[in-house]
């Protein structure tokens, strides 16, 4: 059974008894009021019944006509009283059928007395008859005014009894509901312990396990609700993140060995590419020195032309060999103040070469949380792509600064050089890709390539922005760093 | 987290299985109270007189019933003719409590007995008749001077005729009264010998059939009420109150047996009378079985007092106080509400 479902149970038990409950004493109440209106009416019974007999007494003493009165007027009134039974109950009808039978008799029996001859009568045979009969009445009466009493008040009892019962139902009644809300409090509370909290305590276990890498671990919880399902689904997500996990072990695997393969690559080409080229070189400068003079102009430029391609493949090997080495260098983070850095290089390049006037434009303070020795690398690339970009401008001007966009530092490095078409931007950071011919603009196309590694490195980006002619705009941005 | 969660929730089912059983407890309260009542004691004998009479019904369904038993008593039942005779076993010390109209218990009072009413069993104001001849030119009251009257002395037949006698204003020398057992009543009017019965069932409706249409009878409703009650010696009642309450809880439950299965009731104590079930009809309906004791019982028993001292039974003195003579304990501790006397 679903927990919803169980839920739903618990609430609707629960709902039940306690409309049980108020309709058990609503019901106790109307009963209480209706016992109370007829021990109301059984308490006038009572009273009449009691002057009945105060008037009875009264007109035994002393005969008067205003007990004889009374005692009719209090009759009519105590019969008009029992006249209807309020009673439900056959023993109170029987009582109540009692009282009236003898009410009658008693007022019966009061008239005869009323008539009875004066014993005034000068025979004493006569006058003891009448002072019998006139005893015998009067005990009758007596003995049938206290049996009425009697039975008045058993009906009070009846009322009262039936109060007390009343009451004594809703006591029973609430017992008995408390115990039923108890007992579906506590069922929901097992349902809860058993269905929900026993299973989550295992889950907890689970994800203690699975965090502390037992990807082997199995929730199995054979149950049919939602937890069960839950349990289910959990244990399939072990299995696929195992799997994944698996996966990317062997891609990582797969991936070292290539790591191992480009080093050895790296060593190849460092080593023993640079050997046959430093030959060539050589053997071309040795030729042009010893045999020069008996070479003709074209075997000597041809020699040079040897010495020049072979020169430009030595720097294309160290300008690859240096992106490799950015890419696995180890980063040490840490605060790298890129105005000093600029302003180092802008100074070098004045110097390399003083005939050329460029306008630098570093703004001071430009801080960024990055590995210094890699920042160094890229910076030097940007700035002297700019200073070499601009060698045809005649005014021109090379900016670093930074600005602030969307609460993000962004780096910028620009000039007013020959710029690019920005059609070509996708291909501007690519390995080995140039927007102008080397005839141009010298150079081996792997610097943006370098830069752009870099950034990737701090989890940053670099993007640009150009127009033909008009210069061209490197916006860079590097991830922030927690301060600690 | 989750086993100090487990821990609370435990804790409340634990608390709530506590509720519970308080709750179970108070409710079986008021059960235990009436569960245990009576079931445990030993058994207690008893040894009762009673008359083979409809008035001793509740007696003779408490037995029948099993309800003596169900209360924890070895009721043994002695069976005599009429309640006097009851009495007589009863202050012969050879049974320990006798069913008796209230007349022989007074004129036993009267004579010294140290007797107490443990329980009125029935009441009846229409049974006690004078059964009479019509060929003896009886047709009204009045018609009774001058004849003869058989009664047996010292019961509640002599009662009420005395009472019948006042109510009609006759004077009670004006007739002869010949005291009969109630056995030889019917033969003694069908053979003329008498010419009025004062009698009660079954020997009234007897000698209604015996005399067929020549029967006439006479009751005095206003003037008498016989009542009926369990006797005993007033030391034996102080001596064995747990009997006498046990006694009181069993005629009690053979009054609800014949208040909700009357016809039940008269079938079986026809049978255990062993009359005719139209003869233990005859009156059936009148017999008010009702088990208490009442306030208005001592004004009669004054009243019989008076009359036993007028009829000679014992020398004329003032009324004794009946008050002691009422065993009122047992009925106040297990219906209280059934006992209306003054205190």
């Amino acid at each position: 059974m679903k927990i919803s479902t169980k839920g739903r149970l618990v609430t609707t038990t629960a709902l039940a008894t306690i409309g049980l409950i108020a309709a058990m004493i609503w019901w106790a109440n109307k009963e209480v009021e209706d016992a109370n209106s007829k021990r109301r009416q059984t308490n006038e019974i009572a009273r009449g019944l009691n002057e009945l007999r105060l008037v009875t007494f009264e007109y035994m003493l002393h005969r008067s006509e205003r007990a004889q009165q009374q005692e009719r007027e209090v009759s009519q009134r105590l019969a008009q009283l029992i006249e209807t039974n309020p009673f439900s109950g056959p023993t109170q009808s029987e009582v109540l059928a009692d009282l009236r039978e003898r009410s009658a008799t008693t007022h019966r029996i009061f008239e005869e007395l009323i008539a009875a001859p004066a014993a005034d009568s000068t025979n004493p045979v006569d006058n003891e008859l009448i002072r019998r009969f006139e005893a015998q009445l009067s005990s009758r009466l007596l003995i049938l005014q206290q049996e009425n009493l009697a039975d008045a008040f058993r009906l009070a009892d009846f009322s009262t009894e039936r109060i007390n019962a009343a009451q004594q139902r809703v006591v029973v009644v609430i017992l008995v509901g408390l115990a039923l809300i108890a007992l579906s409090t506590g069922g929901a509370a097992w349902l809860i312990d058993r269905s929900v909290l026993a299973p989550i305590g295992k889950l907890e276990q689970a994800t203690r396990e699975v965090a502390s890498g037992n990807w082997n671990y199995k929730l199995d919880i054979g149950s049919e609700d939602e937890i069960g399902e839950m349990s289910r689904n959990f244990d399939a997500m072990t299995v696929s993140l195992r799997t994944s996990f698996a996966q990317i072990e062997r891609s990582n695997q797969e991936l070292a060995a290539l790591n191992k393969e480009i080093e050895s690559f790296s060593y190849s080409v460092s080593h023993d590419l640079r050997g046959p080229l430093r030959s060539m070189d050589g053997f071309s400068l040795a030729l042009l020195e010893d045999y020069g003079d008996k070479l003709d102009d074209e075997a000597r430029d041809s020699l040079q032309r040897i010495r020049a391609a072979s020169q430009r493949m030595g720097r294309l090997i160290d300008e690859l060999l240096g992106l490799s080495r950015v890419t696995r260098a180890e980063l040490t983070i840490r605060p790298v103040n890129l105005s000093e850095i600029a302003h180092a290089i802008s100074d070098s390049l004045n110097q390399q070469q003083p005939t050329r006037h460029v306008q630098w434009v570093i703004e001071d303070g430009i801080i960024v949380q990055a590995d210094k020795s890699l920042m160094q690398i890229a910076m030097q690339n940007l700035l002297e792509n700019a200073w070499k970009f601009t060698s045809k401008t005649d005014q021109p001007v090379i900016r670093v600064g930074a600005i602030k966009r969307d609460g993000m530092q962004e780096c910028f490095v620009a000039d007013n050089g020959v710029g690019f078409d920005m059609a070509y931007a996708d291909r501007l950071f690519g390995a080995f890709q140039r927007l102008h011919h080397e005839s141009e603009f010298p150079g081996t196309g792997i610097g943006l390539a370098i830069v752009q590694r870099i950034f990737r490195r701090h989890e940053g980006k670099i993007w640009a922005q150009a127009q033909p002619g008009l210069g061209a705009t490197f916006f860079f941005q590097l991830k922030e760093q927690d301060h600690e | 987290m989750a086993s100090e969660t487990h821990r609370r929730v435990r804790t409340l089912v634990i608390a709530l299985g506590a509720l519970m059983v308080v709750a179970a407890l108070a409710l079986g309260y008021g059960g235990r109270r009436g569960l245990f009542a009576g079931s445990a004691a030993p058994m207690e004998k008893l040894s009762i007189a009673l008359p083979t009479t409809p008035h001793a019904a509740l007696l003779f369904i408490a037995a029948a019933k099993g309800y003596f038993a169900q209360e924890g008593l070895d009721v043994t039942v002695t069976r005599v003719s009429h309640g006097k005779a009851a009495l007589d076993l009863l202050e012969e010390r050879k049974v320990d409590l006798a069913s008796a109209a209230e007349v022989p218990f007074v004129i036993s009072v009267l004579k010294g007995a140290r007797l107490g009413i443990a329980a009125t069993v029935v009441s009846v104001s229409t049974e006690m008749a004078l059964v009479v001849r019509r060929d003896r030119a009886i047709a009204v009251p009045h018609d009774l001077a001058g004849k003869r009257i058989g009664v047996t002395f010292g019961t509640s037949g002599e009662y009420f005729l005395w009472a019948f006698f006042i109510r009609h204003k006759l004077a009670p020398d004006s007739v002869t009264m010949v005291d009969l057992p109630p056995g030889q009543m019917v033969k003694a009017l069908t053979q003329g010998t008498i010419d009025a019965a004062a009698t009660w069932e079954p020997v009234k409706s007897e000698a209604f059939v015996a005399l067929a249409d020549n029967a006439l009878s006479f009751i005095a409703a206003d003037a008498y009420t016989v009542t009926h009650v369990v006797i005993g010696h007033s030391e034996f009642l102080n001596a064995r109150p747990e009997a006498i309450e046990r006694l009181v809880r069993a005629l009690l439950k053979a009054e609800e047996f014949a208040r909700s299965e009357p016809k039940h009731a008269l079938t079986l104590v026809a049978d255990q009378l062993k009359l005719d079930l139209k003869v233990a009809q005859a009156g059936w309906k009148d017999l008010d079985f009702k088990v208490n004791l009442r306030q208005s019982q001592l004004v009669t028993l004054e009243d019989e007092a008076r009359w036993a001292m007028a009829r000679g039974y014992v020398a004329k003195g003032p009324v004794p106080n009946f008050l002691p003579r009422l065993y009122l304990p047992a009925l106040l501790a297990v219906q209280p509400e059934r006992m209306t006397v003054v205190r």
